[in-house]
């Protein structure tokens, strides 16, 4: 037996309140973090205040490129892989301006990155938006609020934020032990992670590759380099380890 | 701080300014034109502008944020910090304040609008205009 779970209309969108929950528990999480490197609180501000600027332009300006500016501000929305390219640009911006915190402000950031991802997701499964591909397997969802009415669809946002948070407890724990190299690790895990779901997404039927995945893949890539670089500047990957 | 740090920071500062007016004048100006020629061609600018004005303004953060680091003593640097720290919590408030103005405003006219994820996309294009 297959159960469908019918989505309720809400009297006020739940959506922003996840959306800037994210931003409040990442921002949070990443201070406190920053305050245990001994970053000074000045810096972590400003840092703070580039990163929510720079994300939520990227959020908005990522889907402007992706319809060539054809659609308006409005009809756009979010892209939350425009906003961790934002959040990621602020952390190197700010990582070149106070060179002695670099490493702490960009994988203070990468952290919470996922987490940010897995929060704001569960807003979107409660509106209906980046819904996945036509289902009626358990726990298949049908919207029927005035926006989004649906027939069944597989719950990709949940499984997204399952995923997501996932990561983010992997990349905590790496955090915590000191462990090396958690920059290209958590941005690998994130974007093969982004990668593979994205195929159960309703906007990916129809293509081979969606611009999200291609923007994955970029990501993929540029996580290696990193990684290829710091072993090379160790020495370690010609000592084969 | 000697004179040259001074001279430096004076002038981060000052394109600091120009990088966050600038903009804003283009916006005001482009919607003026806007409204005299057609309210049609808008939609088609104001994104666009849109990155124009956002990148111009990060810019102008960002160059805040170089004099404050670099030049730890500057008052200009200071000052514009608080600045600008202002202007970005006032737009988060009356973004707010909007927004919940707009959902109250839509609920009483329509309930079937209330639900809608578009309502929340005004409070953050008026944050990053």
């Amino acid at each position: 037996m297959t159960t469908t779970i019918l989505m309720p209309e809400f009297t006020v969108s739940p959506y922003p309140y996840f959306f800037m929950g994210s931003f409040v528990v990442a921002l949070a999480i990443a201070s406190a973090m920053l305050r245990r490197d001994k970053i000074p609180t000045q810096i972590i501000v400003l840092n703070s205040m580039l990163v929510v600027l720079m994300s939520l332009f990227g959020a908005v300006m990522y889907g402007l490129i992706r319809s060539g500016f054809s659609k308006g501000i409005l009809e756009v929305g979010f892209s939350s892989l425009g906003g961790a390219i934002g959040l990621l640009l602020a952390c190197v911006i700010m990582g070149v301006i106070y060179p002695e915190g670099k490493n702490s402000l960009i994988s203070a950031f990468i952290v919470v990155l996922p987490l940010m991802y897995g929060i704001s997701k569960i807003g979107c499964f409660s509106i209906g938006c980046c819904r996945g591909i036509a289902y009626d397997g358990p726990l298949a969802i049908r919207y029927h609020n005035y926006v989004t009415q649906t027939g069944s669809v597989f719950p990709i946002q949940i499984v997204e934020s399952i995923t997501f948070m996932l990561i983010f407890s992997v990349a905590y724990t790496m955090y915590r032990k000191k462990k090396e190299l958690i920059t290209p690790v958590v941005l690998a895990l994130c974007s093969i992670g982004k990668f593979s779901l994205d195929f159960l997404r309703e906007e990916h039927v129809g293509k081979v590759l969606s611009t999200n995945q291609v923007v994955c893949i970029i990501f993929l890539i540029i996580s290696a380099l990193i990684y290829i670089i710091y072993k090379a500047k160790k020495g370690d990957i010609y000592n084969g380890t | 701080m000697s004179e040259q740090d001074k001279r430096s920071c004076n002038l981060i500062c000052i394109m600091s300014i120009v990088f966050m007016v600038v903009p804003m004048i283009a916006d005001a100006g482009v919607s003026i034109i806007n409204a005299f020629i057609s309210a049609n061609t808008s939609a088609n600018i104001a994104a666009p502008l849109f990155g124009f004005t956002g990148m111009f303004q990060l810019t102008a953060i960002i160059l805040m944020i170089v004099a404050r680091v670099k030049f730890p003593q500057s008052v200009f640097a200071k000052v514009l910090m608080w600045v600008y720290i202002a202007l970005v919590v006032l737009a988060i408030i009356f973004t707010i304040l909007a927004a919940i103005l707009l959902i109250v405003a839509c609920s009483a006219c329509s309930e079937t609008l209330s639900g809608c994820p578009g309502m929340v996309l005004p409070i953050f294009t008026a944050l990053l205009g």
